[in-house]
């Protein structure tokens, strides 16, 4: 599996330059703060499938670098390339940095920037075109000095590192004339193997889907080394003309060599290497270091029993399948009749009549009697056997799916890389734990301590509610390098958290792409990905987040990726924001609370500070503050409307006692008037 | 106007009111005659009150006396006889003045629970007002979800 995205320049220190080019007046950004692709220079026998043009520095120098454009929706091969850029290893244009562009009049991509190569490709260097299969033709001395030599001792590097090359072919090996050392060309600028000819593929990554061929191990770059001295040395291509599924069928029928090779006269020295270099088994092949000393390699036997051949072939979707591998092949491309054989016992009834291979025919049975089919529905259960078959018949063939053959490995280029109908049988695949079901008949083949726990966490992805999880969450988890595909980075390169808010800046700027939230599951999965643990406990909001919480829980994730990331202010992106968080506003009670809030959230939107508008949001204190007011002023409305109650109840009450007073003061009065009068009659006032 | 249930206090009060009012009768006949004509309306007012504490009755005997307090004054002086009442009766100024005042007092009984119950009433809108605005402003700045 991919590891973690590693695109920092160890030598410079200097991240990969950005392909976000907001301002037309700012400088370009170069790659690495170093590099850029010279559009005027194009080199089309460089990239072997890739745009490649020339790269300048920062001074616009020509040093003999050159641009790969890595294919949009693939990554770039970043662990490999990081580790060459730390230690180079001779022999290989080794890639000196790695990011995106955006020029002048160019979309944005992703480039590598790798060493030129020395001179032309081996196969054009004798002058003869390389059209209709001719190649130039070298004899055993050169090729075991210039190309097998050199080409080993750099494999040997590689595979001491466990990585890989996956991309040895003549027009992708290169010397500065002819005599000199070979060196391998570039590799680094799309998924492993994903343009290299089936020819040169051993069969079990040749059968596989493009972009589903998988790192492989060190010997498979044996194997397409050893295909290109056979080659080289016939001066042809073999077996061009019969098309890539006959071709495969040949070679696991009669073997690679065999079928390779046919009637081609070779010497015995070249003939005894190649015999070891196209072994079916990756085991069996010799390994780099060996050939270093083709004497010893020549020497080293490994029996190898050839397949078992069948009285009769059997018949699956038209194939004719006359051993165990044959039918494991047609069982992955015909799965709707393979399925039917296998549930009619026709492969079972082949394998003990026809085939005669009692100890297969028991493996065979074991695979079918599991309990992985259980909880499948039926055509899952269907094709969760037919892996297994396939497995049980021939544990080195990769992985079937409806039709479909890939390794494991190459889940996330599969994924990213693959047409709809490629994705909707991944999602089987990882809903049905296809891979872990396959895995384990063949636990020889495979390291189930790695292979279980990847597949357990790719598995705990997918089932990851919310905008963090599912198909995108495995997307992003299983291609570290790939550009964030979220509509909203508006067409923008966004490899980086930083960039990815600024992307969403750019697009908060432009009034009828506001719509909506500035999040889907591709920017989320993208930033739980290249996070790297720092915003978990954000991240962790989106799983069981409510709709309408998802403003502000957006609001924390990016006011916690801009202070992480430095990022400048985000004027219009906060303004997006207050306007989705305006209800979080409203929950103030107080009127003159929510205005001041208002304002002041308006002033850090303005200010383009997440971070405060966050603060000012979430001022639990003040929000406290205002919630026991407001609990205050509910107090005191129902005492209003007790008293007010009272008032309206209590109308005859106060009748009586108007009456009572009045009645009181009209007898006061006549009291006095009768004082008044004794007053007069005694004392005659 | 209300009635009022009686208590059996009210029986002994009257047996004794009775009693008193015998003994006057008997002791001066003439000024009670002259009292009876004079506080005449205010006699039928307290037979006809049926308030708790016969305010209107008070009122109207009371303003009903400081009228016909001049007459009995000088009946006093001439000698209480029965010749002298009836001849202060006979001066139908002094029985229209006294029933005047018995009159006013009466009627300013029956008027004034009007005037001190509209003063009331005006003070009680007035509160109740003040109470319904201050209402409206809490519910409105603190955004209360009050129903009515």
């Amino acid at each position: 599996m991919s590891g973690a995205l590693q695109i920092q320049n160890p030598r410079s220190g200097k991240t990969p330059g950005s392909a976000l080019t907001l301002a037309a007046n700012a400088p370009i950004p170069l790659i690495a703060d170093e590099h850029r692709p010279n559009f005027a220079v194009t080199l089309p026998d460089c990239g072997r499938g890739h745009q490649c043009y020339g790269a300048l520095d920062r001074k616009d120098r020509d040093l003999g670098l050159m641009a790969i454009a890595v294919e949009p929706n693939t990554q770039a091969r970043t662990v490999i390339i990081t580790s060459l850029i730390a230690v180079p290893i001779e022999g290989v244009l080794n890639p000196v940095a790695h990011g995106g562009y955006s020029g002048p009049g160019h979309a944005p991509a992703n480039y590598v920037i790798c060493a030129r190569p020395p001179g032309p490709s081996l196969a054009t260097q004798s002058g003869r075109t390389s059209g209709g299969g001719r190649l130039a033709l070298m004899s055993d001395l050169e090729l075991i000095e210039c190309v097998l030599r050199p080409a080993a001792r750099t494999l040997d590097a590689l595979a001491q590192r466990r990585l890989t090359h996956r991309a040895i072919r003549p027009d992708n090996l290169f010397s500065a004339a002819r005599g000199q050392p070979a060196v391998l060309g570039a590799a680094w600028a799309g998924p492993p193997a994903a343009l290299q000819p089936a020819i040169y593929e051993p069969p079990y990554s040749a059968q596989c889907h493009r972009y589903g061929r998988g790192g492989g191990t060190i010997a498979d770059d044996i194997y397409a080394l050893g295909v290109s001295l056979l080659s080289l040395a016939l001066g042809e291509e073999r077996l061009t003309r019969t098309g890539e599924e006959q071709m495969l069928r040949r070679k696991l029928h009669s073997g690679s060599f065999a079928a390779l090779v046919e009637d081609a006269r070779l010497s015995s020295a070249l003939s005894d290497l190649l015999r070891g270099m196209l072994a079916e088994d990756p085991d069996h092949r010799p390994p780099p270091v060996l050939l270093t000393d083709p004497g010893a390699a020549r020497a080293r036997r490994v029996a190898a029993r050839p397949p078992r051949r069948a009285q009769r072939p059997l018949m699956i979707g038209g194939l004719e399948a006359w051993n165990a591998r044959s039918v494991a092949h047609a069982l992955a491309v015909s799965p709707d009749e393979g399925a039917l054989a296998i549930a009619g016992g026709a492969i079972d009834r082949w394998l003990r009549r026809m085939l005669g291979d009692v100890t297969l025919a028991h493996r065979f049975d074991a695979a079918m009697t599991s309990r992985d089919y259980e909880g499948a529905d039926g055509h899952h259960a269907e094709q969760l056997r037919l892996a297994r078959a396939a497995a049980a018949l021939d544990p080195l063939a990769p992985f079937p799916w409806r039709g479909v053959t890939f390794w494991p490995e190459a889940l996330g280029p599969m994924l990213a890389a693959g047409a709809p109908d490629i994705r909707t049988r991944i999602e089987e695949v990882i809903a049905t734990d296809a891979v872990t079901a396959w895995a384990t008949v063949r636990p020889e083949r495979c390291d189930l301590n790695v292979l279980l726990p990847e597949m357990r966490q790719i598995r705990a992805w997918f089932i990851t509610r919310g905008m963090a999880g599912a198909m995108p969450r495995v997307l992003y988890g299983l291609n570290h390098g790939l550009p964030c595909q979220s509509a909203l980075t508006g067409g923008l390169l966004v490899n980086r958290l930083a960039e990815a808010l600024l992307a969403l800046e750019q697009t908060a700027n432009t009034p009828d792409q506001r719509k909506g939230l500035p999040a889907d599951p591709h920017l989320i999965s993208f930033i739980a990905v290249h996070s790297e643990h720092r915003h978990q406990q954000e991240l962790l909001g989106f799983i069981k987040c409510r709709p309408e919480a998802l403003p502000i829980m957006l609001l924390r994730l990016f006011a916690s990726i801009q202070t992480a990331t430095a990022a400048p202010p985000l004027p219009h992106l906060s303004a997006w924001l207050a306007a989705l968080c305006v209800d979080r506003i409203e929950q103030w009670q107080g009127k003159e609370n929510r205005g001041r809030l208002a304002a002041s959230i308006k002033a850090a939107a303005e200010a383009g500070s997440l971070r405060k508008m966050l603060e000012l949001i979430e001022d639990h204190e003040g929000r406290a503050g205002d919630r026991a007011n407001a609990e205050k002023a509910a107090a005191q409305v129902t005492r209003i409307d007790r008293e007010l109650a009272k008032i309206s109840v209590d109308g005859a009450t106060r009748k009586t006692r108007a009456t009572a007073l009045a009645h009181d003061a009209a007898g006061a009065l006549a009291l006095s008037a009768l004082s008044a009068a004794l007053l007069k009659l005694v004392f005659g006032w | 106007m209300k009635t009022t249930s009686r208590r059996p206090s009210d029986g002994i009060r009257i047996a004794a009111q009775c009693l008193t009012a015998g003994a006057l009768l008997a002791a001066t006949p003439s000024l009670v005659l002259l009292l009876i004509v004079l506080l005449a309306p205010g006699l039928i007012c307290l037979l006809a009150d049926r308030t708790p504490i016969r305010g209107i009755a008070r009122a109207s005997l009371l303003a009903g006396a400081a009228a016909s307090l001049a007459p009995a004054w000088r009946f006093c002086l001439n000698g209480i006889s029965l010749d002298h009442a009836i001849a202060a009766l006979e001066n139908i100024r002094t029985i229209a003045f006294s029933w005047l005042g018995c009159s006013i007092g009466w009627l300013t009984a029956e008027l004034a629970p009007i005037g001190v119950y509209l003063v009331i009433e005006a003070r009680i809108e007035r509160r109740r007002q003040r109470l319904a605005l201050l209402r409206s402003q809490l519910i409105e700045e603190w955004n209360l979800k009050i129903p009515g």
